[in-house]
């Protein structure tokens, strides 16, 4: 084995895009074949352990990318390796592929009321993945394996939850149950796309709390999409801010949150809300609406809307810049941000 | 004197084998150009107690008793038609998702002008329009949105023309009910900052109900936390956001991820709502809080004032707000 360390998970130039026949633009026109850009290159590594959260407002991409990494949604163009190898050779048409892919990549959805068959019994539910997987040597070992999860999720005693059926759970509970389903496959990597969006604030933090633990624990990696930005912050190592299909900031958590050098994500911050009543803050205003992400380019995406866009902007897109410990950013005027910053 | 105020407020949902209890003998005060925020998380009976403020609950399968004294005004058992005569005028609303509360086949102008004849029904073509775009203008949006279906404006647009609707006659008192909710972040800042504006300019008063304390905390200057019906703590946003006294809020506040300051580890409040359709004899929130005693489970706490208008309802306020 060498000692030089692989990322879980490698995402290179990954990009989506759809096809439309017609479109109506917003003057009434019709438009024909458009292409709608919904995840336009995007590039980034994981580690065993870390936890990345990606941020941006709806229609930003985030959902599509988080679809990308589990396939399922072909790749336009690009790729992703998990454990160095690539996933775009996986043929989930053959039982074999596809099984192994999916006992290494799991995705937990929003609504887990959704995600579960409401006719089958939270043993079932549970059982089901380890069957199809031949986890254990028999139904007993199996069941075993699934009280042990329930216990770990905080669901005590486990033997009252085996029987019960979806609809008798709470949210929160049957959201543990989705989150332990994903778990003991011991999958090296898990997308959690809103996971927590739905649930209520005093659960939250319980759902929040059970992830990390087992994403560490299982030394797998995440992706936590979410649109909360303080959220993110506390479940996450590395932080990713998309707009418009790409990466316009990425790094570690603290960094990105604290010294946001994308005005994209300075305004992003500066607008979300605090809890705290006196805490006094400048707004940093956006005009308008994201756009569509069709006909974007060539200059860079958010310059239309930007409030330091300078002449550069609208002809060329901002390259990804690093400013030396891992936080990049895209934008040509990080110079000046930094100075302002520093004041 | 007090726009609204609600004293002993019980609503029951009646059905055939049960009766669940939303709102359990809420007393709550608003004075004029006040602001209030009502959290509480689902099932708390927040937005029960909105829509029955606004006459909006189905009469054949629900219960109201107490009395809502609105303007002098006992909204309680009050006919369709004389709510007709204050709704939008005096007492008026924006809901959550206002893409769905829009007709979507007849543009922004008629569903303004419809609500205006409401109450002005000889005004002309001519006064609707003017009206309009002076509506329009005080949300910040542009004169074309008149012209406008809803599926051609943004979430946030939409939002705003929603706002401008319920400020059309001035009314007394307008409840936001989770009105910010479905925006992105910086739409809802955004609109939020809109809000406060427009109580400043347009003498508004109102009431959020939210369950984000985000937004009550940069938006209104009292706030009441709800939990299974009940008000568990009311009182000046400033106070009770800084040092809770409940033990719910308390629950509640450590369960938001602070944005700045230490990444200090998130608490949730263990156990889930208890069931609505069996009477609890002592306080609803005893089985999930950490200071249960025995008198808790047996007795019930009154709302009461421990500070200069701040209400409680918890017999040990203090070691609530020690721990």
């Amino acid at each position: 084995m060498s000692d030089v360390k692989m990322p879980v998970l490698q995402v290179v130039d990954a990009v989506k895009h759809y096809k439309q026949k017609t479109l109506t633009a917003a003057d009434g026109k019709k438009l024909k074949n458009q292409v709608v850009k919904a995840v336009d290159g995007v590039s980034f590594e994981l580690d065993q352990g870390e936890i990345l959260g990606i941020i941006g407002e709806s229609g930003c991409g985030k959902s599509t990318l988080g679809r990308l990494l589990v396939k399922l949604e072909p790749l336009t163009r690009g790729d992703i390796r998990i454990n160095g190898k690539s996933v775009c050779g996986v043929n989930t048409a053959k039982k074999n592929e596809r099984l192994f892919f999916r006992r290494t990549v799991q995705l937990i959805f929003q609504n887990p009321f959704e995600c579960v068959d409401p006719r089958e019994t939270i043993e079932k539910v549970l059982m089901t993945p380890l069957r199809l997987h031949a986890i254990g040597a028999d139904d007993d070992e199996r069941r075993k394996i699934c009280l042990e999860a329930l216990e770990t999720a905080g669901m005590r005693p486990a033997e009252d939850f085996l029987m019960r059926y979806p609809y008798e759970l709470s949210g929160g509970q049957l959201q543990r149950i989705s989150i332990m389903r994903s778990m003991i496959l011991n999958p090296s990597f898990i997308v959690a796309d809103e996971a927590i969006s739905m649930l209520d604030v005093s659960i939250r933090a319980d759902i929040l709390n059970l992830l990390e633990e087992q994403t560490k624990q299982k030394k797998a990696c995440m992706v936590f999409i979410s649109h909360d930005i303080a959220t993110t912050r506390y479940i996450s190592n590395k932080v990713a801010v998309m707009y418009l299909g790409r990466i316009v900031e990425f790094g570690k958590t603290d960094d990105v949150m604290h010294n946001p050098i994308h005005p994209y994500t300075r305004a992003l911050i500066s607008n979300s809300a605090s809890i705290d009543p006196e805490e006094k803050r400048q707004f940093i205003d956006i005009k308008g609406e994201p756009p569509s992400p069709i006909g974007t380019g060539p200059g860079c995406y958010f310059a239309p809307r930007c409030y330091m866009c300078g002449e550069r902007c609208s002809t060329e897109y901002p390259p990804m810049t690093d400013n030396g410990n891992g936080h990049c950013f895209s934008c040509f005027y990080q110079k000046q941000n930094e100075k302002e910053l520093a004041q | 004197m007090a726009v609204l105020k609600i004293q002993n407020l019980n609503v029951r949902y009646v059905m055939k084998e049960r009766q669940v209890l939303a709102c359990d003998d809420v007393n709550l005060e608003i004075e004029e150009q006040d602001s209030i925020g009502i959290v509480g998380e689902s099932g708390s009976g927040k937005s029960t107690l909105a829509m029955s403020i606004l006459g909006l609950l189905p009469k054949s399968t629900t219960q109201t008793d107490g009395e809502i004294s609105f303007q002098g005004l006992n909204l309680v058992g009050l006919s369709e038609a004389e709510y007709a005569k204050i709704r939008w005028k005096e007492l008026s609303a924006v809901f959550q998702k206002s893409m769905n509360s829009m007709s979507p086949v007849h543009k922004i102008s008629r569903q303004i002008s419809d609500i205006y004849r409401i109450h002005v029904p000889k005004a002309t073509d001519s006064e609707c329009r003017e009206m309009a775009l002076a509506l329009l203008s005080k949300v910040n949006l542009p004169p074309r949105v008149y012209d406008l279906y809803p599926h051609q404006l943004s979430g946030g647009m939409i939002q705003r023309v929603s706002i401008a609707l319920c400020l059309m006659f001035n009314p007394a008192l307008i409840i936001l009910d989770e009105a910010t909710t479905a925006l992105d972040v910086v739409t809802e800042s955004q609109i939020l900052r809109e809000i406060v504006r427009l109580q400043e300019t347009e003498k508004v008063t109102r009431m959020m109900i939210t369950h984000n304390m985000a937004v009550v905390s940069s938006s209104c200057r009292k706030v009441a936390v709800m939990y299974a019906g009940r008000i568990m703590e009311s009182g000046r946003t400033a106070d009770i956001l800084k040092r809770p006294k409940h033990p719910y809020t308390k629950g509640l506040m450590s369960s938001f991820p602070s944005f700045t300051g230490d990444r200090q580890s998130l608490r949730g409040i263990p156990g889930s709502l208890p069931d609505l359709s069996v009477s609890m004899p002592g306080c609803v929130f005893a089985p999930r809080c950490p200071h249960a005693c025995e008198k808790c489970r047996s007795q019930r706490p009154e709302l009461l004032e421990t500070d200069p208008g701040w209400k409680v309802a918890c017999f040990f306020p203090e070691e609530g707000g020690v721990s």
